[in-house]
């Protein structure tokens, strides 16, 4: 089952580690349309765990704050509705776990060690017009169809945008708030 | 493992972690023995320090969920002290992990709030109502949103390292040689795009920009433009940038005050208002240096570096200059050279002694300028038509009486008649051959009805009317158009600029108002009006330049239909003479000047009194009379001060001065001379005509006498500069008067200076 959401809205949600503490993270989430323009942007203030609280939590640590407590609200806390989330870390797929909305790993082609693998939930997105790299989607194990249906709702914006390009911007607008805000320092 | 009730835990975190935590677990129950288990990382054992039993390295075992640690289970590396605690307790004293704040922004929702002077005077006054003068509490400075700076950074990017744009709003394109105009712009800090009219300068900068401030280049950038643009300006950000928030400087002092310190990446300003508020210093915020970029959109009008204009410019210090001009200016040496002292400087460092061709090789580096033609662009059609039509019978006969008493009282006036009684008759003919008041008929004006009737029937075609004479002809015909139908709007130059704003944006986008009048003063520079496509010149100026520049107003990118430009001539008229005239000074122009269309129509502005005289047909006064006795020659004035000279020798000994400066100017006659003193030229090619006004006064010289002169340079269009020296000095209102204007103000201290320098270069040379 998919969520409703609004034609052609791509949702991208990353994890931001702070520059100065490694062990504090933001999640962000850009929607953009099918130009690439941005639509919403929203972002979760740090989270720093303790001491105490990284022994706690252990190696489940980050997939649970990633997902449960910065990915989910973050989805909720959006106005827009994206056909998809793509994610950069394989992590972060546990989202879907969490939303109705399809949650899609994407990275180069060439970077994927899944190239020929027969997973069922491994979908290749090439750009008719050959400006970019082929991508591979990758979905949850639990909802195989979701790279598919994630590669038919961006084959057309492939043509002509970058659909890796705006990690970037996330990248940059969180580098940005830790300077220009008190609370992502 | 039995439970002990005397077990204890203290456990603390060294000092470097603030605050210190400290737990402290004692005689807790045991948990059922059937709950999961789940490994998880070691407490590090030099971070620990151990009270009573915890003394070792300890491993801990957290049970059931991840996300609720619910028991600590304090494995048998503590040997016989080893104990499990309830997770109950400790799920307290571990405070789990919390949803963090989310906070952002919808970027679909309303466009940025609109900082203008304009909206925020507005404010409070009931629409249609009376304005009330009344003085509102300046707001308070907005407080800048860090996600609305965010929304640049954002933004996709404009050209991808193949240089191919790939996103732009609405799905607009720049053309190729916009792209190349960017790249280029953004490639140069200093630089003059000079691109012929109507190829998108302002959009090439503001896509430069844009660029600029997505490569983090830019925070603030500054557009300095002629007050009728601001509005173009920001309408044309928002629509090529929308994530860049423009801001209009303008309005009273402190809704300038509060727009300067508003946040916005382009403040978009005139340059008289931008003058005032640096000299008079308005802003208390306005720190000149926060600017990373400034475009000085026509740029000429900082051409001359005594104006308070050009002075303020310089005031300004970012890296990036750009200036736009669509007026080719490279004949006029003095001219580039004063542009690029203020977006160059140090480019002329001894801008007094160079000539033309190293002008050219010092800029071209910084200069880039396309013609139409150049670009290749897929221009619609242009077709020129002259008409030529017989004045009615009133017209004719007021015409006829205007002329027969005109040319009576020049020959009554005998050798006190100068040139400017001439034009001053030939203004009065002209302007009956438009419109005639009395009868108020006009053959020009039945025929643009006519034109325009016929453009209603055919589909939805629009025209621009223009005419020099906004009072003496278009706020004649406008109610003649407006009652057949035709809902005229009119544009002039004594309008408040949101006025202005909103009768383009009419034109533009209404369907109901079919022709827009403007005085060829006000609206026929930078202003974009393809929503017409029919253009009619109700009367010419002497430089056909002119007319070219108003009909760009329509032939530029954007329009769609094919462009025609009507001229409207009154047949066996002064303006059949004048069409004539100018026709044979082409010719002969050519001959000299060959395909230079810019110098051919420069000479076509300098018509000899003989070409005006004979107009009518009149012989020019006996200037052998007149210039006998006035000859300058410094006979008399050897060993003066310029003070203790008689007015004529004062006259003469600044003739003396022009021309050591290189000018060729002669005194004109004593009376009668429209309030000139020297007239004559610029020499070398292109000097336009210059006139000088001189005072010997001892006292400051005012405001009236600037304007005086001005008045004299309007009515003629054949003068390029004006100057009034003085042997003593100028009034602050005089010189704020003559800032901006083709007028240059001389004191007696520069006098004596510019004489000196003058007198010692002679020295050398003997």
């Amino acid at each position: 089952m998919v969520a409703k959401s609004d034609d052609a809205l791509i949702g991208y949600f990353a994890i931001h580690r702070l520059q100065n503490d490694n062990n504090a993270f933001s999640g962000a989430m850009l929607v953009i349309d099918k130009e690439g323009l941005p639509q919403e942007f929203r972002c979760t203030v740090p989270l720093n765990p303790s001491l105490s609280q990284r022994a706690l939590y252990g190696v489940a640590l980050e997939r649970h704050a990633f997902n449960t407590l910065i990915g989910l609200p973050l989805t909720q806390a959006l106005t827009a509705r994206p056909v998809c989330y793509i994610v950069r870390s394989r992590d972060l797929l546990e989202l879907r776990q969490l939303i109705e909305t399809p949650v899609v790993h994407m990275e180069e082609a060439s970077e994927s060690f899944s190239i020929g693998d027969d997973s069922s939930s491994l979908a290749r997105l090439t750009s008719a017009s050959g400006a970019f790299q082929p991508l591979t989607l990758l979905g949850h194990d639990d909802h195989a169809d979701d790279s598919e249906f994630a590669r038919s709702a961006m084959q057309s914006e492939f043509d002509r945008i970058d659909l890796l390009e705006p990690f970037a911007r996330i990248d940059a607008a969180m580098d940005a708030l830790s300077k220009r805000d008190k609370r992502f320092k | 493992m039995p439970f002990n009730p005397r077990a204890r835990l203290f456990k603390a975190f060294p000092p470097n972690i603030e605050p210190p935590e400290i737990y402290h677990f004692d005689g807790l129950p045991i948990p059922p023995a059937d709950t999961e288990s789940v490994l998880v990382e070691i407490l590090q054992a030099p971070e620990m320090q151990a009270v009573d039993v915890l003394r070792r390295p300890s491993v801990v075992r957290k049970k059931v969920g991840i996300s609720r640690p619910a028991v600590v289970d304090v494995l048998d590396v503590f040997g016989d002290d080893a104990r499990l605690f309830d997770g109950i307790e400790i799920l307290s004293l571990f405070k789990p992990l919390v949803r963090p704040d989310v906070v952002g922004k919808n970027y679909r929702e309303r466009q940025p709030k609109r900082i203008s002077g304009e909206t925020q005077v507005g404010r409070g006054v009931p629409s249609g109502g009376k304005k009330r003068r009344r003085r509102s509490i300046p707001p308070k400075p907005e407080v800048a949103d860090v996600f609305e700076e965010l929304r640049l950074i954002l933004q996709p990017p404009i050209l991808p390292p193949d240089g191919i744009p790939v996103i732009f709003p609405n799905g607009m394109r720049p053309y190729p040689f916009q792209i190349a105009g960017v790249k280029w712009l953004t490639e140069h800090k200093r630089a003059l795009l000079a691109d012929e009219m109507g190829l998108g300068k302002t959009i090439q900068a503001i896509i430069a920009m844009r660029l600029l401030f997505r490569n983090g280049e830019l925070q603030k950038t500054l557009v300095v433009c002629p007050a009728s643009m601001t509005g173009v300006w920001e309408r044309e950000v928002k629509s090529w940038a929308p994530e860049l928030r423009p801001v209009r400087i303008q309005g009273a002092k402190w809704v300038r005050e509060s727009a300067w310190s508003s946040p916005a990446q382009i403040y978009i300003v005139s340059y008289e208002t931008l003058r005032n508020d640096i000299f008079d210093n308005n802003i208390p915020d306005f720190a000149p240096s926060k600017f990373d970029l400034y475009v000085l959109d026509e740029v000429q009008k900082i051409k001359n570096p005594k104006t308070k204009n050009h002075r303020a410019i310089k005031r300004l210090n970012p890296s990036y200059r750009w200036a736009l001009t669509g007026t080719p200016i490279e004949n006029s040496v003095e001219d580039v050279v004063n542009i690029f002292d203020v977006i160059k400087p140090n480019l002329f460092p001894f801008g007094d002694f160079i000539d033309a061709r190293d002008v050219r090789r010092k800029i071209q580096d910084y200069v880039l300028r396309r013609t139409i033609d150049e670009v290749n662009l897929d221009m619609p059609d242009l077709t020129r038509q002259n008409h030529w039509l017989d004045l009615t019978p009133r017209q004719r006969d007021a015409y006829e009486a205007a002329e027969s008493h005109g040319v009576a009282e020049i020959e009554s006036q005998g050798e006190d008649a100068t040139r400017m009684h001439i034009l001053k008759l030939i203004t009065r003919l002209k302007q009956i051959c438009n419109y005639e008041e009395a009868s108020g008929q006009s053959c020009k004006l039945d025929f643009l009805i006519d034109e325009l009737e016929s453009l209603k029937d055919a589909g939805d075609d629009k025209a621009l009317v223009f005419s020099q004479y906004p009072n003496k002809t278009l706020a004649q015909i406008e109610p003649k158009l407006k009652l057949r139908k035709f809902a005229p709007l009119t544009y002039e130059g004594s309008m408040p600029a949101r006025k202005r704003d909103e009768v383009v944006r009419r034109f533009q986008e209404s369907d109901d108002n079919m022709a827009l009048l403007m005085s060829v003063r006000a609206g026929g520079v930078g202003l974009t009006l393809t929503r017409a496509n029919h253009v009619f010149h109700f009367d010419h100026w002497w430089n056909p330049a002119v007319v070219d520049q108003a009909s760009a107003r329509v032939r530029r990118i954007g329009q769609k239909k094919p462009v025609f430009v009507h001229s409207l001539y009154a047949a066996d008229t002064i303006e059949e003479r004048i069409f004539n005239l100018l026709q044979e000074k082409r010719a002969a122009s050519q001959a000299v000047f060959g395909k230079d269309a810019q110098a051919i129509d420069k000479n076509l502005e300098r018509l000899s009194d003989e070409d005006l005289y004979g107009l009518f047909d009149l012989n020019v006064p006996n200037k052998a009379g007149q210039s006998g006795g006035r000859s300058p020659s410094n006979r008399n004035r050897v060993g003066k001060s310029f003070y203790d000279m008689s007015p004529v020798e004062f006259e003469e000994a600044v003739c003396d001065l022009f021309q050591g400066l290189g000018y060729n100017l002669s005194v004109t006659k004593q009376s009668g001379d429209g309030g000139i003193d020297l007239d004559g030229h610029r020499n070398g090619l292109g000097g336009g005509r210059v006139v000088v006004q001189c005072k010997r006064y001892k006292d400051n010289v005012g405001e009236p006498v600037v304007r005086d002169l001005l008045g004299v340079m309007a009515s003629d269009n054949s003068i390029e500069r004006g100057f009034v020296v003085t042997t003593g000095k100028f009034t602050r209102q005089a010189i704020d008067f003559a800032a901006g204007e083709r007028i240059t103000l001389i004191d007696g201290a520069e006098l004596q200076m510019r004489h000196a320098n003058i007198a010692r270069n002679d020295s050398r040379k003997r």
